[in-house]
């Protein structure tokens, strides 16, 4: 019986309670207070956890948790931002679109993190410039806009994973030289493109993918 | 607008006991390639309630691997 499954309305919940955490970052990051990195990796964990298929027990108590959090450390209003109460159900349906692009994220980063037994900073970066924006897609502010560049930080996170790990393991000559040139080309053929797809992207992905599984399994 | 079930995403072939972290494991490293970005120095006010959280996560992604893979 999937009795705790997470809803729309936690998903919500999630959200309010990230803009509470951006409101407080956006201020305190420039200041000499500065911020904890290690929240950023436990909001990325929340996150897949939440949005996972998969029928968790304590994925309710996980949500309750960071909501103490929130309410004990976080919970201030220094920028004036109105968009808590713009997140709505009608928009947040739409977390479909970027479905591929989350999946293929946590893929990379997960393979990073099982090799190097540490999370990539730009990865965890770019997983916070994503929420951001999927944070005000949500409200249907410049949504289009707004999804096309949380994607586009997904894209960034994922391919950075894989060229770290590439980059470690990797000689100047050594056996995946042609195929990495060959990702290069294809990327500065891309460089500075605006319309550069989806799908192309992600076929750029996929080779990085491959190289990264041929070189660590 | 009539609420539908959110069915979740399924994250085929993520191995999530990548995410089951220690103290040590809890922490990150450089050596990206496009670094366009900072993360603060650690500070570790937070410690005990962020420990109960990791915990909990610890619990979940355990769950969650164990329930991919049967």
């Amino acid at each position: 019986m999937k009795t705790n499954q997470v809803s729309y309305d936690d998903i919500i919940e999630f959200f309010k309670i990230y803009t509470n955490y951006l409101d407080y970052v956006l201020y305190v990051s420039l200041t000499k207070k500065g911020i904890n990195e290690k929240t950023h990796i436990y909001l990325m964990k929340v996150f897949v956890i939440l949005i996972s298929k998969e029928n968790i027990s304590n994925k309710k108590i996980i949500l309750n948790k960071l909501k103490q959090i929130q309410n004990k450390y976080f919970n201030v209003k220094y920028l004036n931002l109105d968009l808590q109460d713009k997140l709505s159900y009608e928009e947040i349906v739409n977390i479909y679109q970027i479905q591929n692009s989350v999946e293929e994220f946590f893929y990379a980063i997960s393979i990073f993190k099982k090799h190097n037994n540490k999370y990539l900073k730009q990865g965890i970066i770019e997983f916070h410039n994503f929420l951001a924006h999927l944070l005000v897609a949500f409200t249907g502010q410049n949504r289009d806009t707004n999804y096309k560049k949380a994607i586009n930080h997904l894209y960034r996170g994922t391919i950075d994973c894989y060229k770290s790990i590439i980059k470690n393991k990797c000689d100047i000559d050594c056996k995946f030289q042609e195929e990495i040139i060959k990702i290069r080309e294809q990327e500065m053929k891309n460089l500075g493109v605006e319309a550069t797809s989806t799908q192309a992207k992600y076929q750029i992905v996929k080779s990085y993918k491959n190289i990264v599984k041929k070189i660590i399994m | 607008m009539q609420k539908e079930n959110f069915e979740g995403f399924e994250f085929k072939g993520v191995d999530f006991s990548a995410f089951i972290d220690d103290k040590e494991s809890l922490s990150m490293i450089d050596g990206g390639i496009t670094q366009t970005g900072s993360v603060s120095n650690f500070n570790d006010e937070w410690n005990e309630d962020m420990e109960e959280l990791n915990e909990l996560l610890n619990e979940a992604f355990k769950e969650l691997n164990e329930n991919k893979s049967s």
